[in-house]
């Protein structure tokens, strides 16, 4: 009951986050985004992860970590956070999600299922 | 860490974090279905991101400090060696003088570190062009046999970045464990800690400090053997760290075979072993290499402790570089 209750309040999270359609299905399969599109785009996100890299977070006292003596300073680089910013996580979010999918993969708790793509080249 | 605001302060954080999570996945999401540049991941391209940023704000810092002992000093080189040179007295030997201050100066990052830098850009890329034996790859019809390179930085920069971030979070994990005081006899015996302030330290003692980077070697010359041990444990851990990571990520042999040869074309036994034992030895010169160049750059002073970082972001812009020639030369053959 409470698993249900807990896979229902995340499929409603799921919906209620954007998401970014699969660029094969724009023309019958063939990857149709041109070169020059794709650098447009990379470098929006980059732009984007810049920016809220200088966002300070409203909340927080002025932590004044990094540096040279930071021991914490291999495992900000290693993840790409900024400290006291909005990316405070950087690639936190991403790796462990991952991880848990690929654990939870392996212990077989959920099945993949991804019949687009051909063998050599499925993903998760 | 929260203020004193209580709930609502701890609430907003959480709801920052949360939209921060959610732009870093939905910026890989965009780059993992097709939109984003080919030849590098978005993780390895956000960590570039940072790294680049952090390097060029560090060379253009308008800020200006206030050292003890001495006037007002630029953070950025770029500011101070132009502040410094313009200030001295109109004598060649005063202003050489300014010049070779900023190029020398330790407590702040100075012009050789990034002359060291830029060196370490040239031995990245040039390392990254060399390639192991090419090996054959048969296809159906005999006499038309293709080669197929193997880089020699099999594992780009992964391995130094996995031992960098293993010893940080062995330093952070110690660093609690012996907080406030004197620990027990293990706890001494793996190194002992000098508080740096703001919530900073750095090891004084045991083995945090031989695992960490030496720093100030300018300073101080009897720390040539504190340097030889880490070398060489910086290289011994990337070498196995690059074997290991060539087995167990998406970049092992038979994943490379499945990628390059493709399904359509067979592959004799032979060239399968030869392939297997290609990258193996690619995998372990590549990491010999890259722990040896980011204990080149730890040593010379590439901004402070920032080498292994750097050099992943080097090798990104390379690859970066590697697709946007493909695809002009692919454009201009096209047209």
């Amino acid at each position: 009951m409470a698993v249900a209750a807990a896979v229902a309040s995340a499929r409603l999270l799921a919906r209620l986050l954007p998401e970014v359609e699969d660029s094969s299905t724009n023309a019958g399969g063939v990857m149709a985004v041109s070169f020059r599109r794709k650098v447009l785009y990379t470098a929006v996100s980059l732009l984007v992860f810049l920016v809220a890299g200088e966002l300070l977070l409203y909340g927080v006292q002025n932590y004044y970590g990094g540096g040279e003596h930071d021991p914490r300073y291999w495992m900000n680089a290693m993840s790409a956070s900024l400290r006291p910013t909005v990316m405070a996580l950087g690639l936190v979010p991403l790796l462990y999600s991952e991880m848990v999918v690929h654990l939870c993969m392996a212990l077989k708790i959920i099945g993949v299922h991804d019949d687009r793509l051909p063998d050599h080249r499925r993903r998760l | 860490m929260c203020g004193s605001g209580g709930a609502g302060n701890a609430a907003l954080v959480v709801l920052q974090l949360f939209a921060g999570g959610v732009v870093v996945v939905l910026a890989d999401l965009l780059h993992e279905t097709g939109y984003g540049v080919e030849g590098v991941s978005a993780a390895s391209l956000l960590i570039a991101t940072n790294a680049c940023e952090r390097a060029v704000s560090h060379l253009f810092s308008p800020v200006k400090l206030r050292l003890a002992g001495a006037g007002p000093e630029f953070e950025g080189p770029v500011f101070a060696v132009t502040h410094r040179v313009a200030a001295a007295p109109p004598s060649w030997r005063h202003k050489a003088g300014a010049l070779l201050f900023t190029l020398l100066r330790l407590d702040l990052p100075n012009l050789s570190n990034y002359m060291t830098t830029c060196v370490m850009f040239v031995l990245a890329v040039r390392l990254d062009e060399t390639h192991l034996r090419r090996l054959y790859r048969s296809r159906p019809r005999r006499g038309t046999d293709e080669f197929v390179p193997i880089k020699l930085l099999y594992t780009s920069a992964m391995p130094i970045m996995l031992h960098a971030s293993a010893v940080s979070a062995f330093c952070v994990l110690h660093l609690h464990s012996s907080g406030g005081g004197g620990g027990g006899f293990v706890v001494n015996l793996l190194g002992r800690w000098k508080d740096a302030g703001g919530g900073a330290a750095y090891p004084v003692g045991g083995l945090v400090y031989y695992v960490t980077p030496p720093s100030k070697l300018l300073v101080d010359p009897g720390l040539i053997h504190e340097l030889l041990i880490h070398s060489v444990f910086v290289v011994a851990s990337c070498t196995l760290l690059s074997m290991a990571w060539a087995e167990a990520s998406r970049s092992s042999a038979r994943e490379f075979r499945t990628r390059v040869i493709g399904t359509g074309y067979f592959v004799w036994d032979e060239t399968s072993r030869r392939i297997d034992r290609v990258i193996a030895a690619a995998a372990a010169v590549g990491g010999f290499a890259v722990g040896g160049l980011a204990v080149y750059a730890g040593a010379v002073g590439a901004i402070g402790e920032a080498g292994p970082e750097l050099l992943f972001a080097v090798l990104v812009i390379k690859n970066l570089a590697e697709t946007f020639y493909a695809k002009s030369k692919l454009t201009t053959t096209y047209s």
